[in-house]
């Protein structure tokens, strides 16, 4: 899944002129399997990303503290992240990111989608955008990844 | 003469002058008393009186004043009846002091200076001497808004209130009980109707915009669309199931159902998903041909849930699928054993409610939507039988189980029909007995109840639904009902079970004095209901034999005669 891949300048064409730059690495945090590969295969095919998956919470720990993420896609609902033997969800592991690396963007990408949602989310987990599942514009959903992964990239002193 | 007498008098005061003494010390004695008396009559702000036998008045204390606008000495001499206004009531109230010896709180119009009216309360209490001879009486007004009778009664008032509010309280925890877990069971559906949407529009769109690799790509992207739309289907059908179920109209189709072969058809549905992950699934069926009656497809449903919940919640070990017929009892018991991550005391008795799950993180960890057993347990009920679960705990695995009505041999379903709900309940039996009423669904449990009780001269009725079983015993007043535990019940039902018959039976004041005696082949039964308080009052375990039977028949007649609960 690392792999890069061109972006397609017909469908993102917003993105070309990053073309020049390596592609941004995006960690898909979810633990379901179907959602995971279409989330893999929007990043693959409509951006210039490097994408990676897990939903091991040590694992996303240690790609985070290496500084080999760009951003990171983070589910809410885990079902099977633990850490210190004890169950995790989206909302835990995000606060744990921020707290490792406060600037890292995360987004939210959930199927807990009722009234209130969104603003408890943001304000329990520190996280810097949401997206509701299911994703009913892809385009629209590789720009918003695409903006905030650029924005982390220029900012931070190299 | 007697000169001793003649001295004795000499030495001592002559008789009169000691009583004459006696009575001035009693006179004095006397006047004491009255000066306290009119001092009190005189300085008491309350209203108080004395009457005599004659109903004059003797004594009038100065509350009289704000209450009559009188001052006592223009009320004393006159009879008391001429400062009131309405003989009936005043009739009725001495009626009452003649039969009581006292009166409290009387309501009555009192008439004051210039005939004006006022309302009172008047309470009295006869006065008697040693010898109960009634001397009069003293009587104590209220004017009906004075202030010993407002705070009367604002603290009834009070007290009213405070009830109430407790009422409202505790209506108010339960609705945002009830609410809290209905915004709950919502955001979990949303939540688990959303995940597969995600799939399958996620798989489409990539398909539509052409970007899978390669046709086995396409393929395989289709693929988990049409099963995400499988799954999202199987979620709405539950959620439409319990709607239909709590509207009370769902309709089953009961007939025979081989077990073995229903064993092999939900084998071929679930070894799959077990053998993913890597789980030994066996399934045991009877030795011997056995049925029950149920509906097959909802019987196909129960099973198919509870082996995905015993996969779903167990990560290694096995799941055992088993069939344990009960012919004495009259029942066939299923199980369904795993080795899994097991379930909390405390949490076992809610499992089955609507809505409730072992807790929000399982419910996320887990997904469902929480209505799977609450499926379960009213189809089980539906089709007359019971459901309960046993865990020893936390990490030590669950067995489900339920029974169902064994099927003893073929004959139409005569509980559905109407004419032969009638005929239920027409009496049988030659002797001149008491008449028992047998509540059971069973035909050949009937007709051996029948035998047994025609041959020692009692008449019998019987009825096959609780809510047939109500309607007798209103109709019929039999002596003794006997309650099966586990009734069918009609689509329409409003009470779906012996227990409910029986709690029903009890409330009702038409039928609360019938004994009644309950009979179940369920010992786990009754031990849930035990540690929930709810004491059955005689019971009958299936299997019984004839001599058994008829003991608790006749105990619980002699209890209806000496008008005691137990035998």
């Amino acid at each position: 899944m690392t792999e890069f891949r061109p972006t397609p300048p017909n469908l993102a064409p917003s993105l070309t002129a990053t073309a020049l730059e390596p592609p941004l690495r995006v960690l898909v945090v979810e633990d379901d399997p179907l959602n995971a590969r279409i989330f893999l295969k929007f990043l693959e095919k409509l951006g210039d990303f490097e994408a990676l998956q897990t939903e091991d919470v040590q694992n996303v720990l240690d790609l985070v503290g290496a500084g080999r993420v760009d951003i990171v896609l983070m589910d809410v609902s885990l079902a099977n992240s633990h850490y210190q033997g004890k169950k995790l969800d989206g909302i835990q592991l995000t606060q744990m990111v921020k707290a490792l690396t406060p600037t890292l963007p995360v987004i939210l990408v959930t199927a807990h989608a009722m009234k209130g949602d969104m603003e408890r989310f943001l304000t329990d987990s520190g996280a810097d955008g949401y997206i509701s599942k299911p994703i009913t514009d892809p385009l629209g959903f590789i720009s918003q990844i695409s903006r905030l992964g650029m924005r982390q990239k220029h900012e931070q002193p190299l | 003469m007697n000169p001793v007498a003649l001295a004795s008098t000499a030495d001592y005061p002559p008789d009169s002058t000691i009583l004459t003494k006696a009575l001035d010390e009693a006179h004095q004695d006397l006047a004491r008393l009255k000066l306290y008396l009119d001092k009190f009559f005189h300085l008491s702000v309350d209203c108080f009186g004395l009457v005599d036998r004659e109903g004059i008045l003797q004594q009038v204390s100065s509350g009289s004043l704000p209450i009559y606008g009188l001052r006592p000495e223009e009320m004393l001499g006159h009879h008391f009846h001429e400062f009131y206004n309405d003989p009936l009531s005043l009739e009725a109230m001495l009626q009452e002091l003649r039969h009581k010896g006292v009166v409290e709180e009387w309501p009555i119009e009192a008439k004051g200076r210039d005939g004006r009216l006022i309302p009172i309360s008047i309470s009295i209490y006869r006065i008697q001497d040693d010898q109960n001879q009634i001397l009069g009486s003293l009587a104590l007004i209220r004017e009906q808004g004075s202030r010993g009778e407002l705070l009367h009664n604002l603290r009834q008032k009070e007290l009213a209130l405070y009830k109430l509010n407790q009422e409202l309280e505790h209506t108010n925890m339960e609705l945002a009980q009830a609410n809290k877990l209905k915004s709950e069971f919502l955001a979990n559906t949303s939540h688990e109707l959303r995940t597969p949407l995600n799939s399958i529009l996620g798989f489409l769109r990539l398909v539509l915009d052409g970007l899978h690799d390669d046709p086995a790509e396409e393929r395989e992207f289709l693929q988990y669309a049409y099963d995400s739309a499988q799954h999202l289907l199987n979620l709405i059908n539950d959620i439409l199931d319990i709607a239909k179920i709590e509207a009370g109209k769902l309709e089953l189709s009961l007939e025979e159902v081989n077990i073995a072969e229903l064993f092999e058809e939900v084998r071929k549905l679930t070894h799959v998903q077990a053998e993913q992950k890597h789980l030994q699934l066996t399934f045991a069926p009877p030795e011997e041909d056995v049925a029950v009656r149920a509906d097959p497809g909802k019987l196909k449903q129960v099973l198919l849930n509870l082996i995905a919940n015993a996969i779903k919640f167990t990560s290694q070990g096995e799941i055992q699928v088993r069939v344990i017929p009960q012919i004495a009892k009259g029942h066939v018991l299923f199980e369904v054993q795993d080795s899994g991550i097991g379930i909390p005391l405390e949490k076992q008795d809610s499992l089955f409610q609507k809505f409730a799950q072992v807790d929000g993180s399982t419910t996320r960890t887990y997904g469902g939507t929480g209505l799977g057993l609450t499926i379960c347990k009213n189809l089980i009920q539906l089709m007359g039988g019971q459901i309960w679960l046993q865990s020893q705990g936390t990490g030590k695995g669950t067995t489900v189980s339920f029974t169902l009505p064994l099927m003893l041999k073929k004959e139409p379903f005569f509980w559905r029909r109407k004419e032969d709900r009638e005929r239920g309940l027409r009496i049988k039996g030659e002797g001149k007995g008491p008449l028992i009423m047998l509540v059971d669904d069973e035909p050949t449990i009937i007709s051996m109840m029948e035998r047994i009780l025609h041959k020692h001269g009692y008449r019998t009725a019987y009825a096959v639904t609780a809510d047939d079983g109500l309607d007798g015993a209103r109709r019929l007043q039999p002596d003794v009902i006997t309650i099966d535990m586990a009734l069918p019940s009609r689509p329409e039902a409003t009470l779906h079970s012996g227990l409910e018959l029986m709690l029903t039976l009890q409330e009702d004041p038409a039928t609360a004095q019938i004994p009644t005696i309950m009979i179940t082949g369920h010992e786990i039964i009754l031990d849930k209901l035990k540690a929930k308080g709810i004491e059955l009052p005689v019971i009958m375990q299936k299997p019984f034999r004839a001599n058994q039977f008829l003991e608790k028949i006749a105990s619980r007649l002699l209890s209806r005669t000496l008008g005691e609960p137990h035998d």
